[in-house]
């Protein structure tokens, strides 16, 4: 069905003191929620989601098993948000969101841009401004990634949303005219910055000075 | 140089730089970027030193961005003078940088090419950064 798995526990703190006890000792934080039962407070090992992570698991569906009881309990869920630490970028949340296994659910599939060094080097630089696109399908159709081919891209060229083929009973949700990679000409537009931009400073520094002065007398 | 446009008011308050910059804080143009690991004021005349060494630096293509803007004024009163009678005169600006917020985003260059142009831009700042690049599975960013 998946190939994760993410091994949890069930835990019953929480709250900010609890929660970064259980960073200290290595694990993480993490809730699944989404199906018929209350959310479930879990635990799981940091070691092994940064694994999964690296794996490329995000957005993606996971078999999250944890025990209920007395019996394990595997459920079928979506890798929907991790929450990292801004300045080392470790993991301190991790939201699952279970899934039925026949209603379409909404994702994010990340987008590999191929054949850029097969490309002519006309001065121009490959610019991706989408990275990932939104797409419905049912769990166990998620495509693992969409691969773009920028190979014959040329200066000024650009490539939308319209070119990716998906497979069957997967419906991209991004707009179809949206751009997801362009060749664009930026040498050029660099030097032409860097003679405006001094000419600019000089420019605004001459009217700030001149404006603040008049304010300041009129004051 | 950077500068605002117009602002409401041309004198504000000093503020304080707590806790860690949670917007901003992820490269979403570019393939490497710097990141700040203090907080602090950048001037706009730091800003354009950094770009200035970075387009130099990558002259033979790539793409930067600046992710961030000062837009806060700085007053001084003039040097020689007996305190009180108000407030200074705007002097300059800066923005204010809490630490893990991206300061710039290089795209379209190797790795190699973009470490050093980062390294040669830091040193136009007050504070210590680090080189940080995109993940590329995870979509995850790490130094």
């Amino acid at each position: 069905m998946t190939d994760y798995l993410v091994k949890a526990i069930r835990r019953d703190d929480s709250g900010k003191g609890a929660n970064r006890q259980l960073r200290r000792e290595g694990k993480i934080p993490a809730v699944l929620y989404g199906n018929e039962d209350a959310p479930e407070k879990l635990v799981i090992e940091t070691r092994d989601f940064e694994r999964l992570l690296k794996q490329g698991a995000l957005g993606k569906l996971v078999n999250v098993e944890f025990k209920a009881g007395r019996s394990k309990k595997a459920v079928p869920a979506l890798l929907k948000e991790v929450q990292t630490e801004p300045l080392n970028g470790k993991v301190m949340h991790v939201d699952f969101q279970a899934v039925d296994m026949k209603q379409e659910i909404g994702t994010i599939v990340a987008i590999h841009y191929t054949g850029e060094e097969r490309r002519v080097n006309d001065g121009s630089v490959i610019q991706p401004l989408l990275r990932e696109v939104n797409v419905t399908c049912l769990p166990d159709r998620i495509p693992s990634f969409f691969e773009v081919d920028i190979s014959g891209l040329q200066a000024g060229e650009s490539i939308t949303v319209s070119t990716l083929k998906p497979e069957e009973g997967v419906t991209i949700q991004t707009p179809a005219e949206e751009v997801l990679v362009t060749a664009a000409l930026v040498h050029q537009e660099a030097e032409a910055e860097t003679a405006e931009g001094a000419e600019a400073g000089a420019e605004d520094a001459g009217a700030e000075a001149g404006g603040e002065a008049k304010e300041d007398a009129g004051k | 140089m950077l500068v605002p446009k117009r602002v409401k008011y041309r004198k504000v308050m000093r503020g304080r730089m707590k806790g860690k910059a949670i917007r901003g804080s992820s490269l979403i143009l570019g393939e490497y970027g710097l990141k700040a690991l203090e907080p602090g004021w950048i001037t706009n005349v730091q800003i354009e030193a950094a770009r200035i060494a970075l387009t130099r630096y990558l002259k033979r293509g790539g793409k930067v961005w600046i992710k961030i803007f000062p837009d806060k004024s700085v007053t001084a009163k003039p040097a020689e003078t007996r305190m009180g009678s108000g407030k200074g005169a705007p002097e300059h600006w800066v923005a204010v940088v809490k630490p893990g917020r991206i300061l710039f985003e290089i795209g379209g260059v190797p790795e190699d090419l973009a470490r050093e142009a980062c390294r040669l831009a830091a040193h136009k700042f007050p504070i210590k950064t680090k080189f940080v690049k995109r993940e590329e599975a995870g979509e995850l960013n790490e130094g």
